[in-house]
């Protein structure tokens, strides 16, 4: 019924047919669109930036108002300080008690005055960068002298003395 | 000088310097070789005409590395069997073959009908789309080093160079394993009942 070089031919055929097909139209354009990504139009790149940019200033915003709180003087007193800042558990506790004068009005690390917001450039660059540091200004308590020593006098008996005697100098021989 | 009487070494030399027309010439006129190098490993179009985009992409990426040793053709058909491969393994792939209907088998069935029309007799019009059915499903039962072998051979788009290339083996092996794939498969038809085969 079937010869071999037959058989062979329609082998061939069934395996040309599973490879048959071509690219569609489309093909081209769509390997041109996928090499060129990096060259993405002006209006996109700015919307990312702006979008990024927007998005670390909503982080920094929360950051800030989370530690931002000033701690009340009651939590100062039983904790000893607040344990978030070194620089204030370092400070005297009875210019704690009496309030934290300075960090009332002196701007925290990354906190900028209104003042200073409003100047702030509204490029996203610069809206990326850190604000200037602000430091509190150390308080130097003065530093009391030391009571002088006074030392109580000292009692001393006064000494007798008394001359040696003719038979004293025998009197210990036997 | 018109884009079409460049050599395939002067457009890859002008895509390396960023010339993206450069590019697409040469994709127009691979596309299909670097198509049915990825449907014979694939089976499926879609994914063939994605590890066809995958091949070109990779290719543009790494023009730099072309050294020119073999033809533009050769390298970029290495890149596609690379990437038709890694296709074929990914599991992703397997469920869609698996869960979704094959395109690529109706398209062969279509192509079964079609051809069976042309036969003279009903009788014969059954016995040799009966036989082709056959032929088709013991091709794709074959070990996968045979049928990509077999496939690329008579895909019509390659040399026996080409193929090695590809494969990464000598032209002899190529050529051993499409004779191989042929005398697997009469034998499988005759013990399917095609007692005259072989």
């Amino acid at each position: 019924m079937w010869d071999e070089s037959d058989l062979d031919r329609q082998i061939d055929d069934a395996a040309r047919e599973l490879t048959a097909g071509e690219t569609p139209a489309y093909f081209k354009a769509r390997v041109l669109d996928r090499i060129e990504p990096r060259a993405l139009p002006r209006w996109k790149r700015a919307w990312l930036l702006s979008t990024a940019a927007a998005t670390v200033c909503l982080v920094l915003l929360v950051i800030l108002m989370r530690g931002g709180g000033h701690p009340s003087p009651q939590s100062i007193a039983t904790n000893g300080g607040p344990t978030d800042s070194p620089r204030h558990a370092a400070q005297p506790l009875t210019d704690v008690a009496a309030g934290p004068p300075q960090a009332v009005s002196t701007p925290r690390r990354g906190q900028a005055r209104p003042a200073e917001r409003a100047e702030q450039p509204i490029d996203a660059i610069d809206r990326l960068a850190l604000a200037p540091l602000s430091v509190e200004r150390m308080q130097l308590t003065t530093i009391q002298a030391p009571e002088a020593i006074a030392s109580a006098s000292l009692d001393v008996a006064p000494l007798v003395v008394t001359p040696l005697g003719a038979d004293d100098g025998s009197s210990g021989r036997p | 000088m018109s884009i079409d009487r460049v050599t395939d070494a002067e457009l890859v030399e002008r895509a390396r310097h960023g010339d993206a027309a450069a590019f697409g010439e040469l994709v127009d006129r691979h596309r299909n070789a670097v198509y049915r190098a990825a449907l014979a490993a694939l089976r499926s179009p879609a994914d063939a005409e994605d590890a066809a985009q995958d091949a070109f992409v990779t290719a543009f990426r790494r023009l730099s590395s072309f050294r020119g040793e073999a033809s533009f053709k050769t390298w970029l058909l290495t890149i596609t069997w690379n990437q038709a491969i890694n296709h074929r393994r990914s599991a992703a792939r397997w469920w869609r073959v698996f869960v979704q209907p094959r395109a690529g088998e109706e398209g062969a069935a279509a192509n079964e009908e079609e051809h069976s029309s042309a036969d003279p007799s009903p009788e014969q019009a059954l016995a040799s789309s009966r036989m082709r059915s056959d032929i088709v499903r013991e091709i794709r039962a074959l070990p996968a080093k045979l049928r990509d072998a077999l496939l690329l051979a008579q895909a019509g788009e390659y040399r026996y160079e080409d193929i090695g290339a590809m494969l990464n083996v000598p032209v002899g092996t190529i050529k051993w394993r499409v004779s191989e794939a042929r005398r697997l498969i009469r034998r499988r038809l005759r013990a399917r009942g095609y007692s005259d085969v072989g």
